[in-house]
């Protein structure tokens, strides 16, 4: 039995921020309803984008926060004026991935990073670029035209700049009727 | 612009009050009241329409609006006393309509922030029309509904359905907004460390926003 939340610091922060607490019955789906099924939506696709990607589930959170990008910034859905908007555009939060960092699938192979002078894998003293491939995992939401992939050869993640030589390989997603095509012009 | 209180304005409207609403039809003394225009507009005219206006018997309330005897008929035909005279029901209805035929007429491009961001210039007219305008600004006008973005929902998920995870991956919060829906989760390992409020905070950072509104489980769940 754990406990849910610290509702001493929440308290606290809501105080302080003049926000309105509005606590919730446990176990309660007709009121959380919203949330669960936003739960139950991002562990089926996560699932799937595990076993299209051929991946552990050790890369469970990287496909759960691979999704929530991609359902965020791709899928649209219709406003009351019948306009197709995501999710995205009604926030317009401080994101700064592009559709092109966005749009990979889950798991694409054949992504090239680029390894810093410093790094550990870089053994010998050449003044050359080194390079390393690697898998995508998602987009980065805090820096411009970057990705997060993993790298085999060092088994653990990193954040690399995202060069795709041909995008129309990881075009897939495009062909849904809820992507928005505008959104290239974004990139 | 900003959205006002809309509920306010009505509260004034029904504090407007003329003297039809204030005389009670239902009195005989009010029935038998014939003003002085009225006698002599009897006098000097015999057609039907003025007998009809004269006769008490056909004083009745004509589309909500009841003649008042004590003031002059072109008066109360007035479009403007009209909409200020009536009842608050009738006056409601009015707006209404017009509300609806703005909401068609203005383009769908204004910004929604309110729910009556379509027909927000036509109110505020009618709101300065109606003297509120002086003694309501923007800075105390109190919102009576949660502006996009403010309105948080959260919540554990658990990845129970996906078995045994060796890196203890086994939890992510989902921060939700209420009315865009939009959502991040952010996955955990345990859901003691980063606790939700540092997760939250990293939430209403992102959007960028002062949340108002904020639900969240509090009793205890396995």
């Amino acid at each position: 039995m754990l406990k849910n939340f610290n509702l001493t610091k929440i308290n606290e922060y809501c105080a302080e921020n003049d926000v309105v607490l509005q606590l919730v019955v446990a176990n309660n789906h007709t009121v959380q309803a919203r949330v669960e099924g936003a739960i139950g939506s991002v562990k089926q696709h996560s699932q799937m984008s595990l076993l299209y990607a051929n991946k552990p589930t050790r890369f469970w959170d990287d496909a759960t926060k691979d999704f929530s990008i991609k359902e965020v910034y791709l899928w649209a859905s219709q406003d009351t004026c019948g306009k197709l908007e995501t999710l995205h555009d009604r926030m317009q939060p401080a994101f700064f991935g592009t559709y092109k960092t966005v749009v990979v699938p889950f798991g694409s192979g054949r992504f090239i990073a680029q390894l810093p002078h410093e790094h550990r894998l870089v053994k010998n003293g050449s003044f050359g670029d080194r390079f390393i491939e690697g898998t995508y995992l998602y987009s980065d939401s805090a820096t411009p035209c970057r990705i997060w992939m993993f790298m085999a050869a060092s088994p653990s993640n990193t954040r690399s700049k995202c060069k795709i030589s041909s995008p129309i390989l990881f075009n897939s997603l495009s062909k849904t009727r809820h992507v928005l095509r505008a959104t290239r012009q974004q990139c | 612009m900003q959205p006002f209180e809309a509920l306010h304005s009505s509260t004034q409207v029904r504090c407007l009050r003329c003297g039809a609403e204030s005389s009670p039809p239902q009195l005989k003394s009010y029935n038998k009241v014939q003003t002085q225009d009225q006698v002599n507009f009897k006098d000097s005219s015999t057609s039907s329409a003025s007998i009809r206006l004269a006769n008490p018997i056909y004083r009745t309330p004509r589309f909500g609006i009841q003649h008042n005897p004590l003031t002059p008929l072109s008066r109360s035909l007035d479009p403007w006393h009209v909409l200020f005279s009536t009842r608050p029901r009738t006056l409601v209805i009015i707006l209404t309509v017009l509300r609806c035929v703005i909401c068609q007429t203005l383009p769908k491009t204004l910004p929604k922030t309110s729910p009556f961001g379509h027909c927000a210039p036509f109110l505020a007219t009618i709101h300065t029309a109606i003297g509120e305008g002086a003694t309501t600004s923007a800075n105390t006008t109190t919102l009576f509904f949660s502006p996009p973005g403010t309105d948080l929902r959260m919540d554990w998920g658990g990845a129970c359905s996906l078995g045994c995870l060796l890196d203890l991956n086994r939890n992510f919060l989902l921060v939700m907004d209420k009315d865009t829906e939009y959502f991040v989760s952010f996955p955990t390992k345990t859901r003691a460390s980063p606790g939700p409020l540092a997760l939250l905070k990293q939430f209403v950072t992102l959007i960028g926003r002062k949340i108002r509104y904020f639900y969240s489980l509090s009793a205890i769940c396995g």
